[in-house]
């Protein structure tokens, strides 16, 4: 082998070097972005499936419902609705309160499938009726609320860590 | 010393030979080599190109829908026409057709009532995209009030579902639904 071809089999040896490196790292863009995408997707369902669940209760049966609900949460969620099944129910029961939530419309805010978290907007309306104290008929109330749902997976499974009702403060005048 | 005097005379140079054959297969099998990866990196490029693409869109359609609401939320007598040339400009299709037939009777109210509204977004999410065309949730708060009158500001909560389509480079609302 003369010199002129030791150099030309180095200079390939190079340049296919530089391209796996280069199809490496666009590949490991595209993984993240198919990643972010299957998240979004994975994380969209699941919060339609249970954001009517987690704020509907009946007072007959609201310690299941807030178990049920309890059961979609993780982290300090979860002690949430916990705590709100011990304070809730004998107010619930008195008041003969019955909450319906219906999931009018749901999108992506952000999502991350390397940290598996992903922000959902929700559009719900939530329907009230209970009695008040010393009233004998029951009161109906519909609100039309906007919900964001922090998702984060675990154990495969999609969870609600945060939920808040975007209600911030009102825009500087 | 002996030994090889003992080997045949052509033992040496087909020895050589074989040496030298990895050698000169180095070259054609780097050439098949690149020709190879040249092929996997424009197949990865491009997958990756279109679902950046993607990304990009989704991330402009969301921004689009987020500016109109502030701009349909932040009209003040103050400057009322930049104020709806704002949202003017961030529509098209039937959203900036039905502003546009309303624009006058709104700047009539807007001055008489010496009205300052300010907008303020809350949340965009996205529903869908496809073929050019978004729909994305909107969230909004607009805090209305009396250009020097002391009343207290009013607080209103919007929520939308607004449809965003890409013009060209540029992704306008073109449909605006209030979600009551």
């Amino acid at each position: 082998m003369t010199g002129a071809s030791r150099l030309a089999v180095g200079l390939m040896a190079a340049v296919a070097l530089a391209l796996s490196a280069v199809i490496w790292i666009m590949h490991t863009d595209l993984s993240r972005l198919r990643a972010d995408e299957e998240a979004a997707r994975e994380a969209l369902a699941a919060a339609r499936a249970v954001a009517a669940d987690m704020l509907s209760y009946d007072h007959r049966t609201i310690e299941q419902d807030f178990a049920r609900a309890g059961g979609y949460t993780t982290g300090a969620l979860s002690l949430h609705y916990r705590e709100l099944s011990r304070t809730m129910a004998a107010q619930a029961r008195r008041e003969k309160a019955v909450q319906q939530a219906a999931v009018t419309g749901a999108g992506v805010e952000s999502a991350s499938g390397r940290s598996g978290r992903v922000e959902v907007l929700l559009f719900m309306n939530i329907s009230t009726v209970k009695t008040l104290k010393g009233e004998e008929e029951p009161r109906r109330q519909v609100s039309r609320n906007r919900a964001r749902f922090i998702m984060v997976e675990k154990d495969s499974r999609w969870l609600v860590a945060e939920l808040s009702t975007l209600l911030g403060d009102p825009p500087p005048p | 010393m002996a030994s090889h005097a003992a080997r045949p005379p052509g033992s040496r140079r087909l020895r050589r030979a074989r040496a030298r054959r990895p050698r000169r297969l180095a070259g054609p099998v780097l050439a098949t080599l690149i020709a190879v990866l040249i092929a996997v990196a424009f197949w990865v490029g491009t997958d990756l190109r279109d679902a950046q693409a993607a990304a990009d869109d989704r991330q402009a359609a969301m921004r689009a829908a987020g500016t109109h609401a502030v701009h349909l939320l932040s009209v003040g007598h103050r400057a009322v026409d930049a104020d709806i040339g704002r949202v003017l400009a961030t529509s098209t299709g039937t959203a900036r057709a039905e502003y546009a037939e309303s624009a006058a009777e709104l700047k009539r109210t807007t001055a008489a009532g010496r009205l300052l509204r300010t907008g303020a977004l809350r949340a965009t999410g996205l529903v869908s995209l496809r073929d050019g065309t978004a729909r994305v949730m909107v969230v909004g708060d607009e805090l209305t009030r009396r250009d020097g009158g002391k009343d207290a500001p009013q607080e209103r909560f919007h929520r939308w579902n607004m449809e965003v389509t890409k013009v060209g480079t540029a992704w306008l609302v073109s449909k605006v639904e209030p979600v009551p």
